[in-house]
């Protein structure tokens, strides 16, 4: 298990390394001036050749990345060319509304997608499943942000129940807070329990048309007993890989989800950036939402390298062969 | 059961194909200028004149859809056509020689692109190089690579142990015409699936990324961009966000039905029957 | 006495299609029934339909009585009460019927906890007794599948299924996936193990080698119907129905005569010479590596040789050579050097006096492979499958030409030739192997290796198949070498048979003279574990009798 977790963490280091080797080549290496795009066509020369000392633009390129990458793990993500603060700031103030709200979002998820998913497998081919079927179908298509759309129309200016947007911080209480995040945390998970769901049923009923799943009804275990004791956690295996990238899904969708319910997290963070023009928060805030994805997926891949013993010790599942 | 799958897919094929039709009639032809604005019109519910209403410039909405629907299936297509045309052949040349180079250098480059989810491609590249159709479509299709990449590799693989693959390296056949003649023809249901399913996110991502204005610009019509500007009016006059959302949801839903078709056709269902 | 199982016109429709016709049997207590047929003849869903298991959309009808009671009008819940505790089963694949995530202490301790109301702790004391019982007292319980050996697997799925002392155990297939030690050694656990606790044994199997050396009555199916039906014995002349008996001759084919005029005056010139070679399996994974291991073959059980050493071995023109051995011993490996399929280690194999190329090149050597599923690519057309081996040949010929040698072999293989046009799906299983063949033969070999050919199709195909390719490669001169497990498939072709053992030749000789007198231990192993139901049936007879 240590040699697999060893040869996961290499792996790990080197995507970390690659990714910020392109976020930086994109924007700081590519021809064509940053100083220049982020003040825009009309900035006077002096201003430029300031902004240009400040990135550290007459510096050669390996040594700018060597110093970007070395700040970063000092924890000195750099200026804020808009705000004229520590970029680390500002993200730890946006993390607040952004990890809870992602939170929330993945708990929805994996509290109703195994659910959906164990009754519509359990009831295989009944008129429950083919409910699910349709529902979790429908899911899927829905865009997050039309979704969120539909959710503050309703709940929020016909019905009151929550907030339309915004958010006031937690120092008021987290039933406010949470109150808050909840339709976007709702419009966010949604899609992705759908596609969860789906995903899992599909597992589980391959699950059950195992041998071994014959041979623990063949011990007396009924439909559903066999169900939850030999399909569920083989079938989670292919799940946890699914919801490891959802993560990434999630941190992605929370971009355009923020952006709707105006809630002050990163995804806002990041884009309001984009509008100003201020590179060196999007090179960082980048790095950090590449870093988060890169992270859970290798904490997905030690979690299956525990939950299946065949990987941590190299042997392949045999493949089935019927015989004469 | 099996009648009610039938109607299903039926149904999702009729849908796939009245949304082709709808977009290419678009192209050529729409009831109004989707770019005129007329003031006096604003924000009209649906009428006989203005079937799914105006906006709140007094634009059809009808129009904008039939134009928007070109936008988004061009962007959504050519993103795929990228992921397909430099995905497979990795996947593929990865799969011959696995465990091995270059298939060692396709998996670390999976993994890289993994790590980059559509949209901060799309947010990178916007960033530094301004935001449009094209850039949208690029950011798409870089993400589809490693999706490609990875189903033909994965898909090829229990191939390469088959006996057919004995007896053409008995006739002196070598990795590349196997590949070719023997592995590609018996992946392209599973490609063609997945195609359909890569299509309609990119769809979703399309429209995502016109929503947050990282798409297609104005006055170019897009159905993100029509959510965005009717989002903030929705209380007074929800019919602007009905209709685009829904255009979004049965295009998604289309493409998907039409993979399931095709999985089943194609038996590649999972489980049993 | 109440009989253990009683069946009175069971039958199952599918769809309603009646996939069983009605079936009376009845099983006492310590008497085992076997049960044969082809596949799909029935066999399983017997067992399937006794056990209430059968797949969704299948009607049952008839009754079941266990130890005098009813139990085809019980709930499925009830059923459960009485799957494992008083019906236990075994299923075919090892590999597959346990749970891969689970210690085999738990999988086994489960069937304690689910029909008796014990805790953990007890539950697991009484898996690790089971375990004992079934010969696996020295192996923790706290191992995984994957951990042990097809053999030791298939001893933990017999623990589940007689840990609660059922009066019934049905073996569907249990020794089929298993090499024929291992076979041998699962029989002989049965044996022990229904005699100790007075369980009536309903063993389904193909082989009727297995029947005659543990069965009391044998019903013999065929579409759904039991054709036959009686005590064990009648296999020795008292079979009455045309397809049993094509079936148990079928199993058991008479030996092959040596054509003396030819075969002992002149012997044939050298066509294959194999010197010395040598060859390690640490350079096969390099070619078919697993990503993860990237070097060491870690999904190959311990214990296994590191390769072909020393092997040297001729084949004369036109000449029928057997190579056996056990599952595992190197013979496929050996196959695919003799194809230029992969580079050997070291030595030499020359065909005619010149060096094998390699890769394969000139279509001098051909080969037909073992699964006929996956011999062929799905998607081409048969006249292109046939055609394939002309790529070899420079400079190749005419499309025509190719045409015509591919519809003149098809023909010469009993295939007919309009099929050309077709796909692979179209055939069976038993044409595969032919239109294999066929394919072996278009480039006119002067060798065909011809690997397990027909040990996937069922037994009087399989004579019918292998006849077939006998002949036509005598015709034609061409000479083949024969791989199988089977000895009785080997003794009936091939006048002369090697012995491989650990990736080393250890007997050579002629067929009858190696099997009869063996010289060394591996090949008396193979000889004594090889279930010919002639002389299973001969040696109960004559032990009945001293009785």
């Amino acid at each position: 298990m240590l040699i697999y977790a060893l040869r996961k963490a290499g792996l790990l280091l080197l995507s970390l390394t690659l990714s910020s080797l392109v976020i930086f080549a994109l924007i700081e290496v590519i021809p064509g001036d940053p100083a220049q795009f982020m003040l825009g066509i009309g900035a006077e020369e002096d201003s430029l050749a300031a902004l240009r000392q400040e990135l550290g633009l007459d510096q050669p390129a390996p040594q700018r990345y060597l110093a970007w990458i070395g700040g970063m793990l000092l924890g000195d993500f750099g200026l804020s060319y808009t705000y004229r603060i520590p970029v680390l700031d500002v993200v730890m103030e946006r993390l607040a509304v952004s990890l809870p709200l992602a939170g929330l979002a993945m708990a929805m998820v994996l509290v109703a997608a195994p659910v959906i998913a164990i009754i519509a497998a359990w009831r295989h081919g009944s008129t429950a499943d083919h409910v699910v079927g349709g529902m979790t179908q429908i899911g899927i298509a829905v865009p997050n942000f039309w979704l969120a759309i539909l959710l503050i129309h309703l709940f929020a200016l016909g019905l009151g129940w929550f907030p339309a947007g915004g958010f006031s911080g937690w120092h008021n209480g987290s039933g406010a807070g949470l109150r808050a995040l909840f339709l976007p945390a709702l419009a966010l998970a949604i899609p992705q329990i759908a596609i969860l769901a789906r995903i899992m049923r599909e597992e589980l009923i391959r699950a059950a048309d195992q041998d071994y799943f014959r041979t623990a009804r063949a011990k007396g275990l009924g439909p559903l007993e066999a169900l939850l004791r030999h399909a569920l956690r083989n079938a989670l295996l292919p799940v946890l890989t699914i919801a490891g990238m959802q993560f990434s899904f999630l941190l992605a969708g929370a971009i355009i989800v923020e952006n709707v319910f105006a809630l002050p997290g990163l995804g806002r963070l990041v884009f309001q950036a984009i509008a100003q023009r201020d590179l060196i928060m999007v090179e960082s805030v980048v790095m950090l939402l590449v870093f988060a994805v890169v992270v859970v997926s290798f904490l997905v891949e030690l979690a299956y390298g525990l939950a299946d013993p065949r990987v941590r010790t190299g042997v392949r599942p045999p493949r089935v062969r019927k015989g004469p | 059961m099996s009648s009610f799958n039938t109607r299903l897919q039926r149904g999702g094929m009729v849908l796939a194909g009245c949304l082709a039709l709808f977009a290419l009639i678009g192209f050529f032809w729409t009831p109004y200028d989707p770019a005129a604005m007329a003031i006096n019109e604003r924000l009209n519910a649906p009428t006989a004149l203005h079937p799914f209403g105006t906006d709140h410039f007094g634009r059809d909405i009808l129009s904008m859809l039939m134009a928007g629907a070109y936008t988004t299936l061009a962007v959504a297509a050519l993103a795929v056509l990228i992921g397909v045309v430099i995905g497979v052949p990795l996947g593929l040349a990865g799969s011959a020689r696995k465990g091995r180079m270059p298939d060692e250098a396709i998996l670390r480059f999976n993994d890289l692109v993994f790590a980059f989810p559509a949209l901060l491609t799309a947010i990178l590249i916007t960033a530094r190089f301004g935001p449009g159709a094209v850039n949208a479509m690029i950011a798409i299709g870089i993400f589809n690579i490693p999706v490609f990449a990875r189903i033909s590799r994965a898909a090829a693989l229990p191939l390469w142990q088959q006996d057919f693959i004995l007896s053409a390296r008995l006739a002196g056949k070598g990795d590349a015409r196997i590949a070719l003649e023997h592995i590609l023809p018996n992946i392209v249901p599973l490609l063609l699936v997945q195609i359909a399913i890569q299509f309609s996110i990119a769809i979703l991502a399309e429209a995502g990324l016109a929503y947050i204005g990282l798409g297609v610009q104005p006055p170019q019509p897009s159905w993100g961009r029509m959510l965005a500007d009717g989002q903030t009016i929705v209380a007074i006059a929800p019919h602007v966000v009905y209709a685009p959302g829904l255009a979004i949801v049965l295009s998604v839903l289309s493409l998907n039905t039409l993979a399931e078709v095709m999985k089943q056709r194609f038996g590649l269902m999972g489980g049993r029957g | 006495m109440v009989a253990a199982l009683t069946l009175k016109g069971l039958t199952v429709t599918i769809a309603g299609q009646e996939v069983l016709a009605p079936l009376d049997l009845e099983l006492a207590r310590g008497k085992v029934l076997g049960i044969s047929g082809e596949s799909g003849a029935g066999k399983s869903m017997t067992a399937f339909a006794i056990m209430g298991l059968l797949p969704g959309g299948s009607v049952r009808r008839g009754q079941i009585t266990l130890d005098g009671e009813r139990i085809d009008t019980l709930s499925d819940q009830a059923m459960g009460r009485v799957r494992g505790r008083r019906i236990g089963m075994v299923f075919q694949e090892p590999m597959t019927a346990l749970n891969p995530l689970r210690a085999i202490g738990s999988q086994i301790a489960e069937v304690f906890r689910q029909h008796q109301r014990i805790n953990r702790v007890k539950a697991a004391r009484q898996a690790d007794a089971v375990l004992a019982r079934v010969g696996l007292g020295d192996i923790p319980s706290s191992r995984l599948p994957h951990e042990l050996s097809g053999g030791q697997r298939q001893r933990v799925v017999i623990a589940m299924a007689i840990a609660l002392k059922p009066g019934l155990l049905i073996a569907d297939e249990a020794t089929t996936a298993l090499d024929a030690t291992t076979q041998l050694e699962i029989l002989g656990l049965i044996q022990r193990l229904a005699r100790e606790d007075g369980m009536a044994v309903m063993l389904i199997t193909h082989d009727l080698g297995v029947i005659a050396r543990m069965a009391d009555d044998i019903i013999i199916m065929q579409d759904g119907k039991a054709v036959e039906r009686g005590s064990v014995a009648m296999l020795a002349g008292g079979l009455t129905h045309p397809h049993a008996i094509a079936l148990a001759e079928a199993a058991s084919p008479p030996a092959h005569k040596a054509d003396k005029s030819r075969a002992k005056t002149r012997p044939a010139p050298p066509l294959l010479k194999v010197e010395g070679l040598h060859y390690d399996w640490a350079s096969e994974t390099q070619s078919t590596a697993n990503g993860l291991s990237g070097g060491l073959p870690l999904g190959l059980p311990r214990g296994l040789p590191r390769g072909l050493r020393g092997i040297d071995l001729s084949i004369g023109e036109g000449e029928t050579l057997g190579l056996v051995g056990a599952s595992g011993c190197g013979k496929t490996t050996l196959a695919k050097l003799l194809l230029g399929l992969y580079a050997p280690d070291g030595g030499s194999i020359t065909l005619d006096g010149e060096n094998l190329p390699v890769p394969p090149r000139g279509g001098m050597v051909s080969a037909v492979f073992q699964d006929p599923y996956s011999s062929f690519n799905p998607r081409h057309r048969i006249l292109r499958l046939v055609t394939e081996p002309f790529h070899a040949v420079t400079p190749a010929p005419s499309g025509q030409h190719q045409g015509d040698a591919a519809a003149a072999m098809l023909e010469r293989v009993g295939i007919d030739p309009g099929m050309m046009e077709r796909r692979i799906h179209a055939a069976s299983g038993g044409q595969r192997q032919r239109i294999a063949f066929a394919r072996a033969l278009i480039t006119t070999p002067r060798l065909i290796v011809l690997d397990e050919p027909v040990s996937a199709l069922d037994a009087p195909i399989r004579v019918r198949v292998l006849a077939a390719m006998a002949e036509i490669a005598r015709e034609a001169g061409i000479a083949t070498l024969f791989i199988s497990h089977d000895l009785a498939v080997v003794r009936s072709v091939c006048p002369r048979v090697m012995v491989m053992a650990d990736g080393a030749l250890v007997e050579d000789g002629p067929t009858a003279d190696v099997f009869a007198n063996p010289r060394h231990p591996e090949t008396a192993r193979l000889v004594d574990a090889a279930l010919d139901w002639r002389d299973e049936i001969k040696t109960r007879l004559m032990r009945d009798e001293t009785k």
